[in-house]
């Protein structure tokens, strides 16, 4: 059986079961090789046994398991998500503004670095005059070297202004791509061809015609050679996408640019906003931005009073995540993880005065168990399902495939007190999620958020941001959570 | 005077065995490997009843602890109150009754029938194979299920929980056997041929299998692997009934060619002597293995080791004489699958390792040990 999946506990019963064969094989053939001394045999019999058990504790002990109580919950801001070194004042523009901070810095002969790291716009090491000549230079759209905070919070370049064809991991992209202004020249995706083909065209017109799908491995990571034959100059993806490998090798080839910014997924605290907003200004398109910055600074200040207000009077609630896929029946929760990435939807739930039922462990998405669920019986169950909206679903067929989890939970707490909702991973694990916040909010809390404001801002959202602009959302599968009524 | 054994109302041995020995016209106290070897098998007669006794009060014992551990606080003696309720008609906690009756009930239920079905699909391949190694998906049926599995997800769409995903899964997991029967009938039926097509379908279903795994979505990868590695999360009750007739049926029937395997296992000339076709023995054997296994993988997934585990930990203490093993193995086995199941459910909570996961740590280093170990000649 080959192999290409680096999930370890399969690595060791894949190994296994391939050395049965070869045994079974050799029993067979009644090979004859010398008779080896038994003790040898033994001691090395029982290297292997403890470095195999070795191996599997330390795989299965990795992270933090049920020991420490649940991270308290967090607050995600939208504001301060410009990450390009210019940005002085630590908002969301790269402005004039800017220019007067650091010109302001310069005066004062004090830079408090830790505070304001993004005032030193050529990375020189100091702040100059220099620096507002530069972020004046970016404002006028003149070609240099932008820098930017990465995913590893590290520093990185891009040549500014960024243009080019683009080559992507996920269809999140896409919907970057349509706030930012870049959606037309996406012409790559490092995913399979049934993917790329099942594009919606409602949501991503003529993506399915103009996309070369790469196709091929589990974790997409991007074919520099494919690349550059498609003529691409940007890849933005995640880190399967732009792994190290992949890294190593295009810093030896110029013309394409790596993004190390995350299309999905939060890394170090860093996600799509941050994307958003920097690309924006990489790309000299930051009048295209404004929109959704204004958009997402509103709903987050919304967001974070009714947090404050929740945390004050202790309604904050426990949660899950369920995560709920058609062609799954296992049982798996999304939660926080011990590494530095975040599931999508971990990230938009997490905005709300949720605290997750369960501690952070492995990498995030846990097998588990009805019982354990039941066990952990936490106060708010969120179904979040993969397939409905990319797949079409009508709004029956969505509800059925959470019906039938839901089934299994009639048990719980959530669900006599019903507060079971599902959302659709691909909607709410990526840009769109912060929309329809305010209106799950409204059904867990019916006294800090508005349901008619969630809708409205569900609404607001697509019309400005997507290419439906003028669709009812509720006639959409996905764009909306079902409360648990819906679903019963 | 010599001694003279009168075996001819022992219902242990076969006829064809009590014939051979009275046959003999030496005294039987003359030969003294003979008479050894008969009194030896006499005095341990019992105590190989008392075993398989014992492991059937043992299966009960651990059954009805494992319903009674999970991760909802459920006290020992409350568990067993909930199934009466329920059988009774009187549910008074919707919630215990729930976790007991529907979650673990089933698990436990089915754990053991797939484990014993595994375990004695062990015994069978071990003896018609004359391989220690041997094991059920010796017949290629982990990779033409596995093949199934991928092509229902990833081509059709099917769930594998579903109906038509098992139906789909069991089909494909019997169209190996059905290749390995056809080669046998060419060339022939001998142990080496036997496992060198299933390794050989094996390999080609595999790559079939992992050619369809490249280009799918890595929702549906995970699904499949969690599906390969072997669950019995997916039990219900309503699928309970088919596994347990296909189980029972074949332990029925291997119970009755119980005194032809033990005949088989010495040799195909010393089957030919007896009176019994090796060759046709052993493919009826590779289908009734066939069946079982893939009824077993279609609603399990496939779970490793427990074939090869059962039968061998079981031989230490019962020995070879299949009439005793195939019980106390498919005993074993069942107890085996669900002790398994239930520290992958405790371990970690509230993360579940898979009971596949668990049998991989208790099967690796006994296939360590087989590799090293017995000089066993008979399986």
């Amino acid at each position: 059986m080959s192999l290409i999946y680096n999930d370890n506990m399969q690595i060791i019963i894949i190994t296994i079961a391939d050395g049965l064969s070869v045994g079974l094989l050799i029993q067979s053939c009644s090979l004859k090789g010398e008779k080896m001394d038994s003790k040898i045999l033994i001691g090395a019999a029982v290297i292997v046994i403890v470095a195999i058990a070795g191996v599997g504790a330390f795989f299965l002990m990795n992270g933090n398991h049920g020991g420490s109580d649940p991270d308290p919950f967090v607050t995600n801001s939208d504001t301060n998500r410009l990450l390009v070194y210019g940005n002085a004042d630590n908002n969301n523009y790269l402005d004039k503004d800017d220019i007067k901070f650091i010109n302001d810095i310069v005066k004062n002969g004090e830079w408090d670095k830790k505070k304001y790291p993004f005032a030193d716009a050529n990375q020189d090491g100091k702040v100059t005059s220099a620096d507002a000549d530069t972020v004046q230079n970016f404002l006028d759209g003149k070609k240099g070297t932008m820098y930017y905070m990465d995913w590893n919070l590290e520093v990185s370049s891009v040549p500014y202004p960024l243009t080019g064809k683009f080559a992507v991991a996920y269809d999140s992209s896409l919907w970057i791509g349509q706030i930012v202004g870049f959606y037309e020249d996406v012409t790559y995706m490092s995913r399979p061809q049934g993917f790329v083909d099942g594009l919606r065209e409602d949501m991503f017109p003529g993506a399915a015609e103009r996309i070369e799908a790469q196709g091929g491995t589990q974790r997409y990571e991007f074919d520099l050679e494919r690349l550059i034959a498609a003529n691409i100059s940007v890849c933005l993806g995640d880190t399967n996408a732009l792994t190290d490998n992949f890294i190593s090798k295009v810093k030896s080839y110029p013309s394409i640019t790596p993004i190390l910014l995350p299309e999905n997924r939060e890394h170090n605290g860093l996600n799509w906003s941050n994307s958003v907003i920097t690309l924006g200004v990489m790309m000299n398109k930051q009048d295209n931005t404004k929109e959704y910055i204004k958009y997402i600074e509103e709903v987050s200040g919304k967001i974070e009073s009714a947090v404050k207000e929740a945390t004050k009077s202790q309604e904050t609630k426990t949660y899950l995540l369920v995560y709920c896929d058609p062609y799954e029946p296992g049982w798996y929760v999304d939660i926080r993880g011990t590494d530095p990435e975040l599931y999508g939807d971990v990230v938009t739930c997490e905005k709300l005065p949720l605290k997750s039922a369960m501690a952070p462990q492995g990498d995030g998405y846990i097998q588990t168990s009805v019982e354990n669920i039941l066990a952990l019986d936490p106060d708010v169950i969120i179904f979040s399902t993969w397939g409905p909206f990319m797949e079409n679903y009508t709004i029956d067929e969505y509800k059925a495939l959470v019906h039938e989890k839901l089934d299994y939970l009639k048990e719980s707490t959530a669900y006599k007190t019903n507060q079971c909702y599902s959302i659709s991973y691909e909607v709410y694990g990526t840009l769109p999620g912060i929309a329809g916040l305010i209106y799950l909010g409204s059904q867990i809390w019916p006294d800090l958020f508005d349901e008619k404001q969630g809708l409205e801002y569900i609404q607001e959202y697509f019309d400005k941001f997507t290419k439906i602009s003028g669709t009812d959302v509720k006639t959409v599968t996905g764009l909306l959570p079902l409360v648990q009524k819906d679903i019963e | 005077m010599s001694e003279k054994f009168d075996l001819s109302e022992d219902r242990l041995l076969s006829r064809s065995v009590v014939d051979a020995v009275n046959s003999w016209d030496d005294p039987l106290d003359s030969d003294n490997a003979l008479h050894a070897t008969i009194q030896f098998y006499m005095h341990n007669r019992a105590w190989k009843y008392i075993f398989v006794v014992a492991c059937f009060i043992a299966i009960i014992f651990v059954a009805g602890y494992t319903v009674t551990i999970g991760s909802v606080n459920i006290g020992f003696m409350e568990a067993y109150q909930t199934i009466w309720n329920h059988l009774t008609g009187n549910i008074i906690d919707t919630r215990a009754d729930y976790v007991v009756w529907t979650l673990r009930m089933p698990r436990v239920i089915g754990g053991i029938f797939a484990g014993a079905g595994l375990a004695i699909c062990g015994v069978v391949m071990q003896n018609t194979l004359k391989n220690p190694l041997a094991d059920p998906y010796t017949t290629g049926v982990s990779s033409g299920a596995s093949l199934g599995a991928t092509l229902l997800m990833t081509v059709f769409g099917l769930g594998l929980g579903s109906t038509w995903g098992t139906i789909g899964a069991f089909v494909f997991a019997m169209i190996p056997v059905g290749i390995m029967i056809l080669i046998t009938k060419m060339k022939d039926a001998s142990p080496t041929t036997m496992i060198m097509a299933g390794i050989g379908i094996m390999y080609i279903f595999n790559a079939i299998t992992t050619m369809m795994m490249l280009s799918a979505e890595a929702q549906t990868m995970q699904a499949i692997y969690n599906w390969q590695v072997g669950t019995l999360d997916l039990l219900k009750w309503e699928q309970l009934p088919v596994m347990a007739i296909v189980v029972i049926a074949g332990i029925v029937i291997s119970m009755l060619v119980s005194g032809k395997l033990n005949v088989l296992a010495t040799g195909d000339e010393s089957a030919k002597a007896m009176g019994i076709d090796a060759e046709k023995l052993r493919i009826w054997c590779l289908i009734l293995v066939g069946i079982v296994s893939a009824a077993v993988v279609a609603f399990t997934g496939l779970i490793g080791f427990v074939g090869l585990v059962a039968p061998h930990i079981t031989r230490l203490f019962i020995g070879s004489d299949n009439k005793f093993l195939l019980p106390a193995s498919a005993v074993f086995g069942g107890m085996l699958m669900i002790v398994a199941d239930a520290v992958g459910r405790i371990i970690l909570f509230p993360e579940v390792i898979q009971v596949g996961v668990i049998m991989s740590f208790i099967g690796g280093p006994v296939f360590l040990m087989l590799l090293l170990g017995s000089k066993r000649q008979m399986w």
